[in-house]
């Protein structure tokens, strides 16, 4: 807005210019309540020919940066690079600002968990994400689908250079922020850990009409498979149990495989499918690329692979 | 005073608790990380004196942004200029308005504060003094003054940018003051009511523009003079007790259904009083015949369309 004479009308009007230390220090505390391991730390981090005093420490290497309105300098991104690099594990708080591309690019490749911040004058509320791609997911970000390319690409590139457990996180990641951009899915637990089952992705499905005909189910599962060798059927058995144990809640499963899906896991596919009503969508290298490719109609593309699984 | 320019580590220099509470706001704060990881450091040097109470610390005169971010940074030092001793109380205010002022707006409230505390630690509240001491306009003063009278919850809803300090200084430039000339009005509707009621104004969305609190003057002095004394009553008092009680009524519908006919044909009026002497004026400056049978005709032409105006409507 332009200034006139010594009248700003910005000014006139008081525009809000900022999260101020006050609302800084508001959010601090809530997350050190929330993770009490967090404290303000008294000395200066030193890595290699870089220093940085993150605004919380915690034991374990951790270091947390504050970025309510969601804009990281230069300054402060290298510091956070210097950081992973010397064994750190960063996390940044961020608000509800939208992140410009190469802000979630940095981030994602620094592996940073992120803190999601609702704060208003009246309260402030934290919630802790294990990654870029989990934040995303469990915050409903919606991306473009260009940065969601983009920032796929970066996960899938990463990738074939990892060790096997490495590789298997990062291809969760990319299924995690794929699914996460089809409108009537929502990734409700990424990574689920109970004490009888291990699921890579816990889906909601809220579609109405024939995607919910082929859906089936309030629940989907997706298993993420990244290994040398093709898929095989004992991760489909695994699938279907898992399925099962959703107690007819879950008629749509995902087999995700990084390479390629075995002939014998397309049989198991098969098997039984003449008399129970549940539909296995199989996504493997091609299929997840051929995906990304056509971002723009993620929505179809998915569909797309259900009714295959239907029609096979 | 004597001053020496040093390289000194952030962490040994401390905040001056002397110096009002300012808020540094994230965007401003990057910015300024941007600039020093641009330039490789710190340019601008801070301003500092020994601590007296322990050797090798310093105190912060002047430069709690650059300070601070130089700390997050991890800069391992920050080029300060070291006074010879620490400033006294009165003077240490004054030198952060000068130096502030100068620079780097503070916000209203913080500015406010350390008006008042040139005002307690001088001993003067004289607008001319605090204008020679503190480099702000009388106008300025006069605004900050005001606020400083504000209830603190009020200042508080300035503070946290909740509410522009404008709002209260429009408020009782056009509202508050014009009323007190009605006696009778004034005590139905106190300060404090009005600030109230234009809040919640505000809330409801029936205020959008400030400057639309302007326009709630020329009611109350029409009201005024329609009144004659004081005490007496005016046909308009019923759209003002409209405006302060109802939260839903905007400005613009009560200006326009009380007085807007009024005070735009009075403007017409005395625009149209100037005409002749403006016409006249160009006939002066007319060089030759030609020019003047130009603004003659001109003069014909809207003496014309009056004379027409006036025969279609008697």
């Amino acid at each position: 807005m332009a200034v006139i004479g010594d009248f700003d009308p910005e000014e006139f009007q008081g525009v809000y210019r900022g999260p101020g230390d006050d609302d800084r220090a508001r959010v601090l505390a809530e997350i050190q309540s929330l993770h009490g391991k967090w404290i303000v730390p008294v000395d200066t981090v030193v890595m290699g020919d870089v220093s940085w005093r993150p605004d919380l420490v915690a034991p374990k290497q951790q270091l947390l940066h504050l970025a309510l309105t969601g804009d990281i300098p230069r300054a402060l991104m290298r510091r956070m690079q210097a950081a992973q690099k010397h064994g750190y594990q960063v996390t940044v708080g961020l608000g509800s600002h939208r992140l410009d591309l190469g802000t979630l690019l940095a981030l994602q490749e620094l592996n940073a968990r992120i803190v999601a911040v609702d704060w208003d004058e009246e309260q402030t509320s934290v919630r802790g994400h294990r990654s870029v791609a989990d934040w995303i997911a469990t915050e409903r970000i919606s991306l473009s689908p260009a940065d969601l390319r983009c920032l796929a690409a970066a996960r899938l590139g990463i990738a074939e250079t990892e060790a096997t457990n490495e590789r298997g996180r990062l291809y969760e990641e990319v299924l995690c922020l794929v699914f996460s951009q089809v409108p009537w899915l929502t990734v409700d637990e990424h990574a689920y850990r109970n004490e009888s089952e291990e699921i890579d992705l816990v889906l909601g499905v809220h579609a109405t009409g024939h995607i919910a005909e082929l859906a089936k189910g309030a629940v989907a599962i997706a298993t993420a498979k990244n290994e040398n060798k093709a898929t095989g059927s004992a991760t489909v058995k695994y699938l279907k149990e898992q399925m099962a144990n959703r107690k007819g809640r879950c008629r749509l499963g995902f087999l995700c495989s990084a390479t390629s899906i075995s002939p014998a896991a397309k049989t198991e596919i098969l098997r039984g499918s003449q008399s129970s009503d549940v539909v296995i969508a199989q996504v493997d290298r091609e299929d997840l690329l051929a995906l990304l490719a056509d971002s723009e109609h993620l929505d179809h593309g998915v569909q797309a692979l259900i009714r295959r699984a239907i029609d096979s | 005073m004597a001053t020496k320019l040093k390289d000194i580590s952030p962490e040994k220099i401390r905040r001056n608790p002397e110096n009002p509470r300012m808020h540094f706001r994230e965007p401003g704060l990057n910015k300024l990380a941007e600039s020093i990881e641009e330039s490789g450091g710190v340019l601008v040097p801070v301003y500092v004196y020994p601590d007296p109470d322990e050797a090798g610390m310093y105190t912060l005169v002047d430069g709690e942004r650059r300070w601070r971010m130089a700390v997050r940074l991890g800069l391992p030092t920050v080029p300060a200029l070291v006074r010879d001793g620490p400033p006294d109380p009165a003077e240490n205010i004054v030198e952060m308005f000068n130096i502030h002022k100068v620079r780097e707006d503070w916000e209203d409230m913080p500015t406010a504060r350390a008006l008042q505390e040139v005002i307690d630690r001088k001993g003067t509240d004289d607008a001319d003094d605090l204008k020679q001491i503190t480099g702000l306009s009388k106008e300025q003063i006069a605004r900050y003054r005001l606020i400083l009278d504000l209830p603190k919850r009020y200042q508080k809803l300035i503070e946290e940018n909740k509410v522009p300090m404008n709002f209260f200084v429009e408020l009782d430039r056009n509202v508050i003051r014009p009323l007190a000339k009605r006696a009778t009005l004034s005590k139905e509707f106190t300060p404090a009511k009005l600030r109230k009621a234009f809040l919640s104004k505000r809330t409801s969305g029936a205020l959008k523009d400030l400057i639309d609190l302007r326009k709630v003057k020329p009611i109350i002095d029409r009201a005024a003079q329609d009144a004659g004394e004081p005490d007496d009553t005016s046909q308009l008092d019923g759209f003002l007790r409209t405006l302060f009680t109802d939260s839903t009524a905007t400005v613009d519908e009560v200006y326009d259904a009380s007085v807007a006919f009024a005070v735009e044909s009075d403007k017409l009026a005395q625009q149209s009083a100037q005409l002749p002497k403006a016409f006249a004026q160009l006939l002066e400056k007319a060089e030759s015949d030609a020019e003047r049978a130009v603004i003659l005709d001109q003069l014909r032409i809207t003496r014309d369309a009056l004379s027409k105006l006036i025969d279609e409507n008697s």
